[in-house]
């Protein structure tokens, strides 16, 4: 085969700066037919800046493209996908308040227009096929968009953006948000499209979503090109390795398969039915963690909510240390701890310093006499916790929010270790946290556990919950549908049917 | 080596980042001290002096002291984000029950009692009452000011002003007042840079819902902003009553937009949060004291006063104010 | 960038217009050319820097200062906000008046503390300071009050009661501002009712007045069911000038006159006059403000009138009635209260320094009284020309 037959694309020498930041330096890769090509890296690697130049959203400072064989030089998306490439993103990139055609023909109502009036009805039809061809069924072209929720919405755009032109698509994080019906979606159309020896940049968080979609994957860091990888070169490790620089190792999560823990019985969900989940049993014991997974939505994220008193309990108990929980601070009170997963609206406060973070939930115990709350004494603590979290910061005083993500989640972690809590309920503890920070935050809950914390972890990332806990417990539909004790043999494939 | 020199560069660009941050935290507060100087500065000139003759020092005290007190109470409603526009209302109460009692022949402590409890049941229904009705409490004070300016309008219905003959001198000596600033001012500032109470309220104001996460008692904080509010207005009541020894209708009338205004120019964000500060109270206080005294005797025409102080203010609030959005590009 | 840019803008603004405006009107223009009263600043507090009123104040004034190098300035108070009115006073004291002219009653007692302690004078003008003069009247620093015309209403009443009886009325309505601030008005209404009373005793029974009860308005226009409820209504003795005309045009009430006190030169009104529909208007002499002025010049130099009273007194200047639209002509043409012209003033120059001890060693607190009082629309009317 003639290897440059088959480029689609060719990218040379891009760079790209963003004030003082350089976000591309000198970048280059090739895209090929057929090509399913993950483009992987850490917040700040550049991939989502390389993937917006090439559909035509912003332009390189300097470096040359190549498409089809001709100069690819796109002034905008909607140019550079009437010449082919179109790229799908995370946010919602519909318009609210017409109808399902007019989304889908966004532009091109010429088509539809005799003598200056839009046909409504020709339109429909026209929607309603294109829709069938994509083998979407239950979305009518003649309806309002506003009726359908976030993920339709989504699938509408996709089939608005993939058009028989389309010679390359780019998904930029668009899974993220997608349920596993839509994700499935998503897989077959571009499975369908490298079929069709057209190709894929796929963008994407999730480790085993990339393993399973990609074909070939390419590795950016800090705005270089580390390397291309082939279907049998691909493996988590060795991803993970270049994508942060550095040897992993073999530990990212949890090695040991101990399961034991102490008899006590750190909370205890008693028949409890809170907001939509009802009649919920659970003991979570000391030195034990216990994972929920399930769909978002499920309920999982109210079991949260509702051990640390944010939300109320309609009937039975939810149980600390024996007694029953009277609101948040009264779970405070007793030694539990929530990080929630909105880090920067729930459970940081972005305007104050680490130090302020860090230290709020500590102030009862820094106050001295007279009410008095010594600078120093804050300060001490503040750093004391800094130190031994390795937040990278200047200076404890520094304005939270010029923290990375894995940082700030470090700083949600220190301010309960730093109270001396004992039960903690986290919610998606790692999101949008860089690898070498999960890592070393997969270490810390392996040795919070040893030190006999109680850890009840909340998380959308199945791998996650199979790598840490002791016993996983899945909710499906506002209910508890199983309960998997922690072993070696355990696949995700063994859970999802009790997700879905 | 590479990979090195490429994560040098970019920590680099972090550092530069992070260090121009530290120096707007530090210039930032101090634009108010600034705004404080130059005023006094200009006036000095274009009032050849007099500015700083005895005479005015002392009446710019006097004018001063009241404003300042309820400042630095409502600092700490002010940096829970929210308003009261009851002020005024509670002010004209507070000096009529106060006028009324020591004419009745009690002595001053009892008029003080009286109005601390009434400025004090406004701070509860502020506080309390707007979280049990899950009311923003500009709601609750606005009916407080509306109720509050009826009754003293129904008061003051037979006689336009209630005089009395008491003696006020002590309350008006400049020494007095400026002690009275010294110790309200040393306590504000004790409870709030150095307890719970203003790391409490500036929390609540910056995320509500983080601080209620972190162990803060939104409930009981916010109750007790108001009450300290409360226990400031009615301590300056008694100034603002000793300077015309009377009370009428009109009373403590604007007091609210007085306190607001002086405020934002102290540098108090109106959102509150974080970047409160006492020292917001007693600089905005003096800075809008000055102005219109120095304007006034600079010979500025009476109708441009408020004219040029709307301009200040406007001024003041783009300088302080924060744009929206992160530090660092993301 | 954009912050510094404004901040010196606005010090700019500031700067520029302090400067500027230290030549203002706000202070007196008049060159003297005397000037052996310069030494003595007078600061007058007053209810608004806009207006008629304002005006024939600033002419005055200036007037003053051209004849005895006497210097003004001014500043807003307020009749119910004694703080404001404390404030104020304050900040012309220290702008460097020696002296202060007030013209409403409210937070008395704390200016003239205030007025003690800064060795600063004050008089009164336009207010019989009802409420507060038996506190302030021993104080050596307060001098006096000349009130707005008649300090006894009833003398008003009585004249109203005259025009009533003269043009025929029968049937008369009595409109006044709430009697308990202004006790002019209630003096003024008994006395009316009372020289009605004396008429009907004489008259015959068909000639009898029948005077329908008081209405006091709270600053607010008479209600057009006024007229509803007195059917036979064909004259109102009110008050309240302003309160009770309009709502007579705008209801094309036509048969009924109105007898009022206080003065508006603005067209409807004079159209008032001349067709009959207002019977009475009344209004004081701005030149009255010589009583204060010379009281205080005196006081800072240390010449006061021999016959003073030792305690501080109020006083009343004449009340100038207009009565039919000829009177009203004349006061609209020759009042220095309306034209502001310094030309109709009722006092010349060398009248206004020999009305002054500090100016003329042989002027005497009676013949400045006397003066005041003694005005009428005669001698307005002589300014016309």
């Amino acid at each position: 085969m003639d290897n440059t037959l088959q480029v689609l694309l060719e990218v040379t020498n891009i760079n790209k700066c963003f004030g003082p930041t350089v976000a591309l330096r000198d970048v280059g890769i090739e895209v090929r037919k057929g090509e399913i090509r993950g483009l992987v890296g850490e917040n700040g690697s550049g991939k989502s800046t390389l993937a917006s130049i090439i559909a035509g959203m912003q332009k390189s400072d300097s470096g040359e493209m190549f498409f089809m064989g001709k100069k690819w030089e796109p002034d905008s998306m909607i140019g550079a996908q009437i010449e082919g490439i179109s790229m799908i993103l995370q946010e919602m990139n519909t318009i609210s308040g017409v109808s399902v055609a007019e989304n889908l023909f966004a532009g091109q109502e010429k088509k539809f227009s005799k003598f200056g009036l839009i046909s409504k009805n020709k339109m429909n039809i026209a929607g309603d096929n294109l829709l069938k061809s994509f083998g979407v069924d239950h979305i009518k072209a003649s309806d309002s968009i506003d009726l359908y929720g976030f993920e339709d919405r989504k699938l509408i755009e996709i089939v608005r953006t993939v058009t028989k032109d389309t010679k390359i698509l780019v998904v930029d994080e668009t899974t993220t948000a997608l349920t596993h019906s839509g994700r499935e979606f998503l897989y077959k159309l571009i499975e369908k499209i490298a079929n069709e020896n057209k190709a894929v940049i796929f963008i994407s968080h999730d480790m085993d979503e990339i393993l399973k979609v990609c074909n070939v994957v390419t590795v950016l860091r800090d705005g270089d090109i580390i390397g291309n990888l082939i279907k049998e070169e691909m493996n988590p490790k060795t991803i993970r390795y270049m994508m942060v620089g550095r040897e992993i190792g073999d530990a990212y999560y949890r090695t040991d398969y101990d399961t034991t823990h102490d008899e006590e019985i750190a909370l205890e969900f008693k028949d409890a039915w809170f907001s939509s989940v009802s009649d919920f049993n659970l003991k979570l014991h000391k030195g034990e963690i216990i994972g929920i997974g399930g769909l978002s939505g499920s309920g999982m994220r109210d079991i949260g909510r509702a051990a640390f008193g944010l939300t109320t309990i309609t009937s039975g108990d939810i149980e600390c240390k024996g007694k029953k929980i009277r609101g948040c601070n009264d779970a405070i009170q007793r030694g539990i701890a929530y990080i929630s997963k909105n880090r920067d609206t729930e459970a940081l406060i972005l305007q104050g310093s680490i130090a302020d973070n860090i230290a709020l939930p500590s102030i009862p115990e820094l106050t001295g006499p007279a009410l008095f709350i010594s600078p120093l004494a804050l300060r001490k603590h503040a750093q004391e916790l800094t130190d031994k979290f390795s937040i990278k910061c200047g200076n404890v005083n520094q304005y939270i929010s010029t923290l990375s993500g894995g940082n700030k989640q470090k700083v949600s972690f220190a301010k309960w270790i730093g109270k001396g809590s004992d039960i903690f309920i986290m919610d998606c503890p790692t999101r949008g946290v860089d690898i070498g920070v999960k890592q070393s935050m997969y270490q810390l809950i392996a040795q919070m556990k040893k030190e006999g914390k109680a850890i009840l972890m909340i998380s959308e990332e199945l791998s996650e919950l199979i790598g840490m806990c002791d016993e996983i417990v899945m909710i499906k539909n506002d209910k508890l549908s199983a309960r998997v004790k922690r072993s070696k043999e355990l696949k995700e494939i063994d859970l999802i049917e009790y997700m879905i | 080596m590479e990979n090195k020199n490429i994560n040098i560069n970019i920590n680099n660009n972090i550092n530069k980042n992070i260090s121009i941050n530290s120096i707007k935290t530090i210039t930032m507060p101090l634009v108010p001290y600034l705004g404080l100087m130059l005023v006094i500065l200009i006036f000095y000139i274009t009032t050849d002096g007099k500015l700083f003759s005895p005479y005015n020092t002392r009446i710019v005290v006097q004018q001063a002291t009241a404003l300042s007190i309820i400042c630095l109470g409502a600092v700490f409603v002010y940096s829970l984000g929210e308003l009261d526009v009851s002020i005024g209302a509670c002010v004209g109460i507070c000096t009529l029950l106060e006028i009324n009692i020591i004419n009745m022949g009690y002595p001053l402590i009892v008029g003080f009692i009286a109005a601390l409890v009434l400025a004090l049941s406004f701070g509860l229904i502020n506080g309390a009452f707007s979280s049990w009705l899950g009311l923003p409490s500009i709601i609750t004070s606005l009916f407080l000011m509306f109720v509050g300016g009826g009754v003293q309008a129904l008061i003051t219905l037979k006689s336009n002003t209630i005089t009395t003959d008491y003696d006020f001198t002590l309350w008006k000596e400049t020494w007095f007042q400026i002690l009275m600033l010294v110790i309200v001012s040393l306590i504000v500032a004790y409870l709030f840079n150095y307890t719970r109470v203003g790391k409490y309220t500036k929390s609540i104001g910056a995320n509500k819902v983080a601080a209620s996460q972190s162990g803060v008692n939104v409930f009981k904080y916010r109750i007790i902003a108001f009450l300290i509010m409360g226990f400031n207005v009615a301590l300056a009541s008694i100034f603002i009553l000793s300077r015309s020894a009377s009370s009428s209708k009109a009373t403590g009338g604007g007091m609210h937009m007085d306190v607001m205004i002086a405020l934002i120019v102290g540098g108090m964000p109106l959102a509150g949060g974080m970047k409160s500060r006492f020292t917001s109270a007693l600089l905005g206080a003096f800075i809008y004291v000055i102005l219109t005294n120095g304007l006034t005797l600079s010979g500025v025409g009476i109708t441009y006063v408020p004219f040029v102080k709307s301009i200040i203010f406007i001024v003041i609030v783009i300088i302080t104010g924060r744009k929206k959005g992160g530090i660092l590009p993301r | 960038m954009k912050k510094i840019i404004s901040t010196l803008i606005m010090f700019c603004m500031i700067f520029s217009l302090t400067a500027c405006s230290k030549s203002s009107k706000v202070s007196s223009t008049g060159e003297a050319d005397k000037a052996t009263l310069s030494d003595v600043t007078i600061g007058i507090v007053g209810y608004s820097n806009s207006g008629t009123m304002y005006n024939s104040y600033v002419a005055f004034y200036n007037q003053i200062t051209k004849a005895t190098g006497i210097k003004f300035k001014f500043a807003t108070g307020s009749s119910f906000d004694e703080s404001a009115n404390v404030t104020a006073v304050q900040n012309l004291i220290s702008s460097g008046c020696n002296g202060i002219i007030m013209t409403m009653d409210s937070g008395m007692t704390s200016i003239i503390e205030e007025a003690e302690s800064a060795n600063v004078y004050v008089a009164g003008y336009l207010n019989s300071m009802n409420q507060s003069l038996s506190k302030i009247k021993d104080n050596k620093y307060f001098l006096g009050t000349v009130s707005d015309g008649y300090l006894d209403g009833s003398k008003i009443g009585q004249k109203a009661a005259e025009l009533v009886i003269k043009d025929n009325k029968k049937n008369v309505g009595v409109i006044t501002y709430p009697h308990n601030y202004f006790p002019t008005h209630a003096q003024a209404d008994k006395g009316f009712r009372v020289a009605i009373d004396a008429f009907n005793k004489t008259a015959a029974e068909k000639d009898k007045i029948t005077v329908y009860d008081s209405q006091q308005l709270s600053f607010k226009q008479l209600d057009p069911t006024y007229f509803k409820k007195h059917p036979k209504l064909d004259s109102i003795f009110g008050m309240a000038l302003t309160f009770v005309y309009p709502t007579m045009v705008s209801a094309n009430v036509q048969n009924v006159k109105l007898y009022a006190t206080a003065y508006d030169d603005s067209d409807s009104y004079v159209k008032g006059f001349n067709a009959g529909t207002i019977g009475m208007e009344t209004c004081s002499n701005v030149e009255s403000m010589i009583y204060p002025v010379a009281l205080i010049a005196n006081a800072i130099k240390e010449t006061q009138f021999t016959d003073k009273p030792a305690v501080a007194e109020a006083v009343e200047t004449n009340t100038v009635f207009l009565t039919n639209k000829d009177e009203q002509k004349s006061f609209a043409a020759g009042a220095l209260f309306v034209s502001s012209d310094a030309k109709n003033s009722l006092l010349s120059d060398d009248n206004i320094r020999s009305l002054i001890k500090a100016t003329n060693k042989d002027a005497t607190y009676g013949n400045l009284v006397k003066t005041m009082q003694g005005w009428s629309i005669e001698d307005i009317k002589a300014k016309q020309k």
